[in-house]
């Protein structure tokens, strides 16, 4: 009763419609997000519809490698991130901590991993601008919704780490009600965050005739 | 989630985590299996299909995590709704603009 | 946790005899979580904006009195109408009925404490606030010159303005937008008192609810569109740039994917306040209930797919001009089932002529000559012909000023009593109404006629035939200046000397009246009654009861039987 009552938030009386509206405006967040993330997919595929070619060449310049990496870490990232939710629902305190923080860690990793690919980038002139390394002009085009795609990309995870990482701190400190609504919440960013990806990775590394 | 399995006895617990454990591991393997397979795919040379398999793969992938890491499963038929209306509105997007750029004279 | 004015003052909260008086610090404003008072923080602040928008604009007018331009310089008449558009669309239109009188109103008419995310609703203002100081900062800072559309390749590559901070304001305000949206969805969704069903909402909380939908399926496009412009501009990546073979028309689909959408953002909550007047003040249950609730989700469903008849001349393919036209028309259908219905509302209506009532009528002739120069440009020879002219900025303002400003008005004046507890003196607002009118069409009606005789909108010099037009349209500019002016004097007046107004002055049906005027801060100390049925006047075709006219028309008609009595 008591930890009930300090999750719940004005103006609702009981848990339950909270933890449901919570979920609603997520989801209507997430609706909402997903037309964000759309338009971007949409100018990168208008401009691939126009240069074929010139696509293709640039994304063999990508670097699938640590693009593969980052794509399976965030998959293992998303996995520790349910067993995080799963462990609060059955009131496994510690286990919870522990997958959040796991979820939160590989977070970081995506981006560490992200930050060696992007000097990478740099080192091989995939910057559009005077001395860009390819000589199609479309190519620049292409990297530049590589950059504005990643980039946007990583905003919205260090936000999701953030937000994971205040919730695995809490629950080590134990001041957070295991039936807040928080944990199913930032889950379901998560798992959004991890949609993108999947959606970024054929679309910007597997694109190139690599064979 | 409900006040049953708050109260619950330890076992039921144990057995509780230990579901979730192969549940979602499962979820995990199948979900690296078809990334290995859209990162091998990019190997072959599909010509033609190579986009339209990367894109299959990827609508897989974004499915299942929808489904059970985002819990569509088991959500209520609104925020299912609600989440197919933001692909809806894309699509919209997408089909009304590549109609120009496909039919520009 | 609680929110703020309860944490400094929980008994205070309880006792507060309205939200005026929970607390009288800037503090207690600044951080409430009230939905009455937020709306009151957006009210003050969009009222600033459209004070900036107008001086603007006012400028514009009287420099176009001459065909040669004497008094500024090309370049700061381009700064002048983009500060214009800018500001009025994002600042005042898209925030205005939705985060005003809606935020005030929607949570009161479904019998609701609070709306569903009350922190989010005070961030939503704040993030408003921060878009439009950014927006401010650019336009003082050097000013911006491309148009509220900021169309690439000029914007990007071209302009020497502040295009950056502009685009990026406007980024900023459109999370507000997205935030707002969210939280009117589930507010609606989960905190109808019970028994109110869905087919049983009041039709301005249905135009909030599909206005709503609009802002979170359309606004994230619009913040890609300024990220990209900031991307491009910024960080030198070419997206657009043709010379890389970019397509500007790229821009302009994804720009148009929002900005047409954001056209129904600004006249279908200006369509719910209306109905709500028309109800009133003809004491008549709406027409066609149901097919008015179809209509307004059907044109914020459709108004998805017609963005393309911005771009008939642009380049784009004909056959994708040919379905965007064919889609266009047929937006026009859920439109004009509103007018009908609100005509046939008024049939064998108990009418009465307050101030409200005359804004709402107002609205809808101009709505309807708004919409029907609509269907001119929706079909392509015509607009080929009128493309950028002076006829598509009458057209818009027909809507946008004509509509969505005169429903705001009339809106502002109907609740006025319930968010203040005051009257207003009838007879100004009457007056005021009246000039409104006449200011408008005598500003914009010389525009249709411009425009079709072929002067270029956005131009400063012009020849010197069109001067009468001009001329004409800057004077009607001043007599709606002075019409606008005039509210703000006599509704101030009303808050410190204005007549305590009743729970109820209009004798209206929704259960925003049930409380008290103004409201205690959880809106109501005992749960509404939910009416037999929406709109409770008299039912079709039935004479009213002697009870059912409008108070003040009763007191009128019983001073009369008095006076013939004598």
């Amino acid at each position: 009763m008591t930890e009930s009552a300090a999750a719940l938030r004005e103006p609702w009386t009981s848990l339950e419609d909270q933890r449901r509206v919570a979920m609603f405006g997520m989801w209507t967040f997430i609706a909402s997000e997903i037309l964000f993330f759309g338009a971007l997919f949409m100018g990168f595929s208008v401009v691939r519809v126009l240069h074929p070619a010139a696509f293709a060449e640039a994304a063999g310049h990508t670097n699938i490698w640590y693009g593969s990496a980052n794509t399976a870490i965030l998959l293992t990232s998303s996995f520790a991130m349910v067993m995080g939710l799963r462990a609060a629902d059955l009131d496994l305190r510690r286990l919870a901590a522990l997958c959040l923080a796991v979820t939160a860690v590989l977070g970081l990793a995506f981006l560490i991993v992200k930050g060696f690919e992007y000097k990478d980038d740099i080192d091989k002139h995939l910057v559009p601008g005077q001395d860009f390394a390819l000589k199609a002009g479309a190519a620049q085009i292409f990297f530049s919704f590589y950059w504005g795609i990643t980039a946007v990309h990583a905003v919205h995870l260090t936000i999701g780490i953030v937000l994971v990482s205040r919730l695995a701190w809490l629950l080590m400190r134990g001041d957070i009600a295991m039936r807040s609504p928080q944990f199913e919440v930032t889950a379901l960013y998560w798992g959004f965050v991890d949609i993108v990806w999947i959606t970024v990775y054929p679309l910007i590394y597997l694109g190139g005739g690599r064979s | 989630m409900s006040d049953a399995s708050r109260s619950a006895h330890p076992a039921t617990t144990r057995k509780g985590v230990a579901a979730a454990w192969r549940r979602n591991g499962i979820v995990w393997l199948v979900l690296l299996a078809l990334q290995a397979g859209s990162l091998a795919g990019a190997y072959a040379s599909f010509g033609h299909w190579a986009l339209p398999l990367d894109v299959g793969i990827g609508a897989v992938m974004v499915l299942i995590v929808g489904i059970f890491t985002m819990g569509l499963e088991k959500t209520t038929a609104l925020n299912r709704l609600t989440a197919a209306a933001g692909f809806v509105f894309v699509l919209v997007m997408f089909a009304l603009t590549l109609g120009d750029v496909y039919t520009r004279l | 946790m609680t929110d703020a004015i309860a944490a400094d003052h929980p008994q205070g909260l309880a006792r507060a005899r309205d939200y005026l008086h929970a607390g009288s610090t800037l503090r207690s404003w600044l951080m409430s979580t009230d939905h009455k008072r937020i709306a009151i923080l957006y009210g003050i602040t969009i009222t600033v904006f459209f004070l900036i928008g107008g001086a603007a604009i006012t400028v514009v007018r009287l420099e176009l009195v001459s065909p040669n331009g004497n008094f500024i310089s090309d370049d700061t008449y381009n700064k002048l109408f983009t500060l214009h558009g800018v500001i009025m669309v994002w600042f005042f239109l898209i925030p205005s009925i939705p985060n005003t009188l809606g935020n005030f109103l929607v949570p009161l008419m479904i019998g609701a404490p609070d709306m569903a995310f009350p922190k989010l609703n005070l961030a939503s203002w704040y993030i408003n606030l921060a878009g439009g100081l950014f927006t401010l900062a650019a336009l003082v800072a050097g000013g911006v010159d491309t148009g509220w559309t900021f169309y690439t390749p000029y914007s990007t590559m071209f302009s020497n303005g502040n295009v950056l901070l502009a685009a990026f304001g406007v980024f900023i305000a459109g999370f507000s937008s997205i935030a707002s949206g969210v939280n009117f969805i589930a507010t609606i969704h989960t905190l109808r008192i019970a028994g109110m069903g869905w087919m049983r909402l009041p039709l301005f909380v249905w135009s909030i609810y599909a206005v709503s939908l609009v802002m979170v399926l359309a606004t994230p496009v619009l913040a890609v569109t300024m990220l990209l412009i900031v991307a491009e501009r910024w960080f030198g990546l070419p997206i657009f740039d043709p010379a890389h073979g970019g397509d500007p028309l790229l821009f302009q689909h994804l720009f148009w994917f929002y900005s047409h959408p954001a056209v129904y953002i600004m006249i279908l909550p200006a369509m719910g306040v209306v109905t709500e007047l028309i109800t009133c003040f003809a004491r008549r249950a709406v027409f066609g209930y149901t097919f008015m609730v179809y209509a307004m989700v059907a044109i914020a469903f459709i108004g998805f797919f017609v963005w393309g008849h911005h771009m008939f001349v642009s380049g784009q393919s004909p056959y994708a001009s040919l379905i965007f036209s064919f889609l266009s028309f047929v937006i026009a259908v859920p439109s004009a089932i509103k007018v009908f219905n609100w005509t046939a509302t008024l049939y064998r209506g108990q009418i009465s002529f307050e101030a409200p009532m005359l804004y709402g009528l107002g609205f809808v002739g101009l709505f309807t000559a708004g919409g029907l120069t609509g269907l001119f440009l929706a079909s392509i020879p015509v607009d080929v012909h009128v493309h950028d002219t002076y006829f598509v900025v009458a057209h818009f303002h027909y809507i946008m000023v004509g509509g969505s400003v005169s429903a705001f008005f009339g809106g502002l004046h109907f609740w006025w009593p319930k968010i203040t507890g005051k009257l207003y003196s009838e007879t100004w607002a009457r007056f005021a109404a009246i000039l409104m009118f006449f200011g408008f069409n005598f500003t914009f009606f010389p525009q249709f006629i411009l425009g079709y005789l072929g002067m270029p909108r956005r131009y400063h010099v012009y020849p010197p035939e069109f001067q009468i037009y001009h001329e004409m349209s800057t004077l009607g500019a001043s007599v709606l200046a002075a019409a606008y002016l005039l509210p703000p004097v006599y509704l101030g007046w009303s808050m410190f000397r204005g007549t305590r107004a009743g729970d109820n002055p209009w004798g209206a049906s929704g259960l925003e009246w049930q409380t008290s005027s103004p409201p205690p801060p959880r809106n109501f100390r005992s749960p509404p009654a939910l009416p037999d049925t929406v709109y409770d006047y008299h039912a079709q075709g039935k004479a009213p009861a002697a009870d059912q006219a409008s108070p003040r028309r009763r007191d009128s008609e019983a001073r009369q039987n008095v006076d013939a009595a004598r």
